[in-house]
């Protein structure tokens, strides 16, 4: 009797093991944890969704193009894992060709389209928050007497049209909405950039150097590590002209970038919240709810939108962590950031607001284009030149 | 919109500079019989060599020093390699490339737990590099041509036995003028940093092979490499200003586009040292 008390014991336990807690894989691309942008994002969401429902997690860093076949495939192999989440449109082929292996097991990725049953792909509506940072950008230009805004992008490939569109159609919105608030009838012209790298930050630098010259007064970073150089070339404008403070901003891109620079040089970031879009996927599983298709994050369901104060705090620190910034730097930095937006009148950022709203309504929607012949549809339609 | 403005003309300066420093390196070993392609990896070194000791002395000119000792260093490792040893100078070269950039992920990680970057650094006025590139580049075009120190470092790559000969010792020439390759490499990796203030792995961004493309195109002279260094920074200034008008796939192939142009045709017959990667036997049979 005894002899099967303890069997039975012995099974419970180990029949227990596995049903412990649920599990979730993370597995990042070569970008990896510390770029203070999209991996770190992804991990802030899974640590907050696996602290809600109490997951456990693991966290699978690819060191090379090479290994993201293997790490996915191991990891669904293990059995271990009630998800597996792939940070990164990178991860995409390798997903494509391991998901069908494993019918039974559940897969999410991030910013990529992998069209399987049971993967889930969660894609993000870049052109409605770039919309947003665009309006602010033309109202920006129009209010502190600029003549141009400014956006540099990475290597030209679809998904930055819908930040370069998204971004054309709010500075469009702004600059009328400007002359609807005002009466006068603002000036202001685009400049872009693709500068065809995501890695050579000098090249970043000088767009933006070229674009600041010629007097944008935001130059919206849609090139990912490249802010550094434009985050760079705006700071030593400012030098030049004696200030601390914006104008000329940047405008920050996927993260929140508003605490770089002191507080005072970003004026607001087009968040592209992979967080969100982690902690989605989790909690689906954990209702039970979860299938395979495409999750569309948007302005309506907070996958994208434009900084505020709570993001500023919350990435500060991320910066924080990361050793960028000291924490004692960190009321300084949201002092000055909040000292930059005041210095821009109240009714801008309530237009913003409102454009948001008739986003999120559906009475306003943003070209999203796709291939190069839309993106040059869209150019013509706001060709944002001057005089 | 003002295209060609006093900006322009700056901000090529600025692109040129660490290419026209490759370009001198270059010169000064392949004139010496020496093919270096590590060049990319030497500045890349130069780079992160300057954030990490900016980083941690707080002294730009302290780093300074120290990526043109590293830089230099590596130098002598390929000099080591190729001359001494008698390697492939390619393949040394690009064993040097390889094992940079690997140093540079592992490096930062270690230090500051970022994957190839750093954080920001002090800096000096990247201007103060700027002016210090343009003399060298004026001085090299002297030595080289214009000094007896030169005669002998042209005789090592045309003619090593003839130098050899003559009482010219041709491995430690060719030693010397690799090292110095070497530590203007590290002065163009430490421009770069200077230029952002802080360190990525992607920085160099093919800017040493374009040293090396320079080279070729100013026909192993210093003023003309730097001219093409800077043709080609002027380009690829110029097209961020144009893209409005051109397709941005095709003006960021002009500069690289020019580049080939210029190479193939405005340049005539190329005067290769005639040494040029042979590793020297000093006793034969």
């Amino acid at each position: 009797m005894r002899r099967w008390v303890g069997v039975l014991v012995v099974a419970a336990f180990l029949l227990s093991v596995p049903a412990l807690s649920a599990r979730v894989a993370l597995i990042l691309d070569v970008g990896g944890r510390g770029d203070l942008s999209f991996n770190d994002m992804g991990f802030k969401g899974t640590e907050e969704a696996i602290a809600e429902f109490g997951w456990d997690l693991a966290v699978i860093q690819s060191a090379t193009a090479a290994d993201y076949l293997p790490n996915i495939r191991n990891a669904a192999r293990s059995r271990q894992f009630d998800l597996i989440i792939c940070v990164g449109f990178l991860l995409a082929d390798a997903l494509n060709q391991v998901a069908p292996e494993f019918p039974d097991q559940n897969f999410a990725i991030i910013d990529a389209v992998v069209d399987q049953p049971n993967v889930l792909s969660i894609i993000f509506e870049e052109q409605e928050g770039s919309a947003l940072v665009g309006a602010l950008a033309g109202m920006l230009a129009a209010y502190f007497g600029y003549p141009y805004v400014g956006v540099v992008l990475g290597i030209e490939i679809p998904v930055l049209y819908h930040f370069e569109a998204g971004y054309r159609f709010g500075v469009d919105w702004g600059l009328k909405k400007y002359a609807e608030e005002t009466g006068e009838q603002p000036d202001v012209g685009l400049l872009y950039v693709y500068t065809g790298t995501f890695s050579d930050i000098a090249k970043g630098k000088a767009a933006a150097e070229a674009q600041l010259e010629q007097g944008a007064v935001a130059v919206y970073n849609v090139a990912g590590p490249l802010g550094i150089g434009i985050l760079e070339a705006v700071t030593a404008k400012l030098e030049q002209e004696g200030r601390e403070a914006g104008p000329p901003f940047m405008i920050g891109v996927d993260a929140n970038q508003d605490w770089m620079g002191n507080g005072n040089k970003v004026i607001a970031s087009m968040m592209k919240r992979v967080d969100v879009g982690c902690y989605t996927a989790i909690r689906l599983v954990h209702e039970g709810a979860f299938e395979g298709g495409l999750l569309s994050l948007g302005l309506k369901n907070r996958g994208v939108g434009i900084s505020r104060f709570i993001d500023l705090l919350d990435f500060a620190d991320f910066g924080i962590g990361a050793g960028a910034i000291s924490a004692e730097e960190k009321p300084e930095i949201a002092a000055n950031w909040a000292r930059v937006r005041a210095s821009i009148p109240t009714w801008i950022w309530r237009a913003i607001d409102e454009l948001e709203e008739l986003i999120v309504a559906g009475e306003i929607s943003v070209p999203k284009p796709e291939t190069r012949d839309e993106m040059l549809q869209v150019r013509e339609q706001y060709p944002l030149t001057r005089g | 919109m003002e295209i060609l403005s006093l900006n322009l003309f700056i901000s090529a300066l600025r692109l040129a500079t660490p290419i026209a420093l490759v370009a001198l390196g270059e010169t000064y070993s392949e004139r010496a019989g020496v093919i270096n392609v590590g060049v990319e990896g030497m500045t890349l070194a130069g780079a992160l060599t300057t954030a990490i000791v900016a980083y941690f002395s707080g002294s730009p000119v302290v780093a300074l020093i120290a990526a043109i000792a590293v830089g230099a260093a590596l130098g002598a490792l390929h000099a080591i390699w190729s001359v001494y040893l008698k390697a492939d100078h390619v393949v040394s070269g690009a064993a040097i490339n390889l094992l940079v950039m690997g140093f540079a992920l592992f490096l930062t990680r270690v230090i500051w737990g970022w994957r190839g970057t750093s954080p920001s650094a002090p800096t000096m006025d990247a201007w103060i590099l700027v002016g210090a590139a343009l003399v060298l580049i004026a001085l090299s075009q002297i030595y080289i041509f214009r000094t007896p120190w030169g005669l002998r470092l042209r005789v090592v790559g045309e003619h090593p036995r003839a130098a050899d000969t003559a009482g010219i010792n041709v491995y430690r020439t060719r030693l010397a003028y690799t090292v110095l390759n070497g530590a203007l490499c590290g002065l163009a990796g430490a421009f770069l940093f200077n230029n952002l203030g802080r360190f990525t792995d992607g920085m160099v961004g093919g800017r040493g092979f374009i040293g090396i493309a320079a080279m070729v195109v100013g026909n192993y002279r210093p003023l003309p490499a730097l001219l093409a260094a800077y043709l080609f920074g002027f380009v690829d200034a110029l097209q961020m200003r144009l893209q409005e008008y051109i397709p941005s796939q095709f003006s960021l192939m002009l500069p690289y586009i020019l580049t080939v142009i210029v190479l193939a045709g405005f340049l005539g017959k190329a005067q290769v040292p005639k040494a040029l990667g042979k590793p020297y036997v000093k006793e034969q049979g």
